[in-house]
């Protein structure tokens, strides 16, 4: 048996496809309701969400970047508000970012109104303030990781609407390209930030692809997206960064442009989407680690707990047998479920029972 | 250019992605006397060959959206030339139910239905039930559509169709679920007519309903 590593040292190890300790956890974003059922207390700030992982012994802690300080959402009404990005959401209860309210659209849906708009500076005052709290916080013990949420098409088509975003591949080509570039500029300055604030880990949200597969064909993801993508991967891990790249749904048709990312892990690779871990562990496992493996549509939300558990058992044998595994659920821990104590308490039985059987050396 | 060249070549643009080569090749066509109903049926065709390419996973998202696009430019041009009277397929309301606010598989339903010749009436996103009711009252709907794309919300399509009941209203309109989470048998639990898993299999779903 590996003697006791410290979370930092576990997840550094299972990215380097070796065996860990144990099975590392990974968790990239926590609805704050959540975390607030997990620590018995409201919700107020990063502290929280630092004290939450700790809690569960999660080992990655990844942390979005925020807006400038003194930035305040335009509302429109009580519940609807512009963010930064001239973004249209509706406001819900516990918090004001990502993916916690209600996204509506994209307003910056021309040529004419992106070339009017100040593109949003990644150096202004405050962006990572949280980010530095947790890395003096906790990040000589745990994968602090910068977190370059919606990385660069997926802030572009939120944007611009996603809609309208594909549709300008086709009309527009040469604005699709100045929009990714800006996006790509800002996220590459952002990354770099963090790790001058001593972040060891990235991790690159950037929904490009839904169930059926990627929002575009593999052509137009070559001509638009990839470049930009793989050479924000390829400047970080230059700079020494282990890189975790997160997006949904089904990336079978474009896994080839993934592997050549060069990144070292990939989240969350979803069942639902035809994302099976044990087979891409199997054809990629020596070449990328897979995070994921507990079902957040189906298991998490309407399970029993002991129905968790044995899932849990059952991919931890399935994929975490010679490394390069880390457990995460297949999104997020999100409020998007029917009964939230119930899913909260097959969230806590999950992270129990990777901390039980995950611990090598595991048998397949 | 013969008839049968004058009508394939509207699918061909609409199968380019072509906007402008459309409206010419429809103006073209209308000009040697071919009629709206047998142009729509090319564009009904082209959208079905487009819906089955993505069914097989040739085509993705990005391609739906701009045959879309084509279709409603075809769509545009060729309106002013329908006779009054002009037969529709029949009257689909469709929306996101209450609660949810995604909208992009729903949008790509209504262009398919509106582009193939159906009267569609599309109520948006987070709709409430007695929305939904209150249309199909007033305007004698054929089909209702009904989107959620998160597992919170897509039992509020069981309320409208238990609502639908109460109301008296259920046998007057088939109804059609369809959104990410959902499966054939959820649809069947809710008490819905007919599951869409894509948003290209509509046409073909609905010509099922018609038939039974």
């Amino acid at each position: 048996m590996c003697p006791k590593m410290v979370p930092k040292e576990r997840a550094r190890t299972a990215l380097e496809h070796s065996e860990p300790d144990r099975v590392p956890i990974f968790e990239p974003w926590m609805h704050t309701i959540i975390i607030e059922k997990i620590l018995h207390r409201p919700f107020t700030g990063v502290n929280d969400m630092i004290d939450c992982y700790k809690k569960l012994e999660i080992d990655f802690v990844p942390i979005s970047f925020g807006a400038p300080k003194g930035w305040k959402p335009k509302f429109l009404d009580d519940k609807a508000f512009v963010d930064e990005w001239g973004r249209k959401w509706r406001y819900q209860k516990g918090a004001i970012w990502d993916m916690f309210g209600f996204y509506i659209k994209g307003t910056i849906d021309t040529p004419e109104k992106f070339d009017e708009f100040e593109f949003p500076d990644p150096l202004a005052p405050g962006r990572i303030d949280d980010l530095e709290i947790a890395l003096k916080a906790i990040g000589n013990e745990y994968a602090v990781m910068g977190a370059v949420d919606q990385g660069i098409f997926e802030r572009a088509e939120t944007m611009v609407g996603l809609e309208k975003l594909l549709l300008y591949m086709y009309e527009k080509p040469s604005f699709v390209r100045k929009v990714l570039e800006q996006h790509y500029k800002f996220s590459l300055e952002l990354g770099k930030r963090c790790l001058d604030a001593g972040a060891e880990f990235i991790l690159i949200g950037d929904d490009i692809a839904d169930n059926h597969g990627p929002f575009m064909p593999p052509k137009l993801y070559e001509q638009f997206v990839h470049p930009y993508s793989k050479s924000l991967v390829q400047s970080l891990k230059k700079r020494g960064a282990k890189v975790i790249r997160h997006t949904d749904g089904n990336l079978k048709p474009i896994m080839n442009y993934i592997l050549d990312l060069g990144i070292d892990g990939l989240h969350p690779i979803q069942p639902e989407a035809g994302m099976d871990i044990t087979e891409l562990k199997r054809t990629y496992g020596d070449r990328l680690t897979l995070v994921g493996g507990v079902d957040v549509a189906k298991l998490l939300p309407f399970a029993s707990e002991d129905e968790v558990e044995k899932e849990v058992i059952d991919v931890i044998r399935k994929v975490s047998p010679g490394g390069g595994h880390i457990l995460a659920s297949t999104n997020s821990l999100h409020s998007f479920v029917p009964d939230i104590d119930k899913f909260v308490k097959n969230v806590l039985r999950y992270v129990e029972t990777a901390h039980k059987y995950g611990v090598y050396p595991i048998k397949s | 250019m013969h008839r049968s060249g004058l009508l394939k070549n509207v699918k061909e643009r609409l199968l380019a992605f072509d906007r402008d080569g459309i409206r010419t090749a429809i103006n073209k066509a209308l000009d040697a006397g071919i009629s709206p109903p047998e142009l729509m049926k090319e564009l009904k065709e082209g959208l079905d060959e487009i819906g089955a390419k993505y069914e097989k996973g040739e085509y993705f998202l990005s391609e739906l959206v701009i045959s879309g696009e084509i279709a409603k430019t075809a769509l545009d041009v060729l309106t002013p030339h329908f006779g009054k009277g002009q037969q529709k397929l029949g009257k689909v309301v469709i929306g996101t139910v209450e609660g949810d606010i995604h909208d992009i598989g729903k949008n790509i339903v209504s262009t398919i239905l509106l582009s193939s010749g159906y009267e569609v009436y599309d109520l948006g996103v987070d709709v409430k039930s007695s929305r939904f009711l209150s249309e199909i009252k007033e305007r004698d709907m054929d089909v209702l559509g009904l989107s959620a794309l998160l597992t919170s919300t897509m039992m509020n399509m069981k309320t409208v169709i238990l609502d639908l009941k109460k109301a008296g209203l259920r046998n007057n309109v088939k109804v059609i679920v369809g959104g990410a989470p959902l499966s054939e048998t959820f649809a069947k639990e809710v008490g819905a007519d007919a599951y869409v898993r894509d948003a290209p299999e509509i046409l073909k779903t609905i010509d099922n309903l018609k038939e039974e």
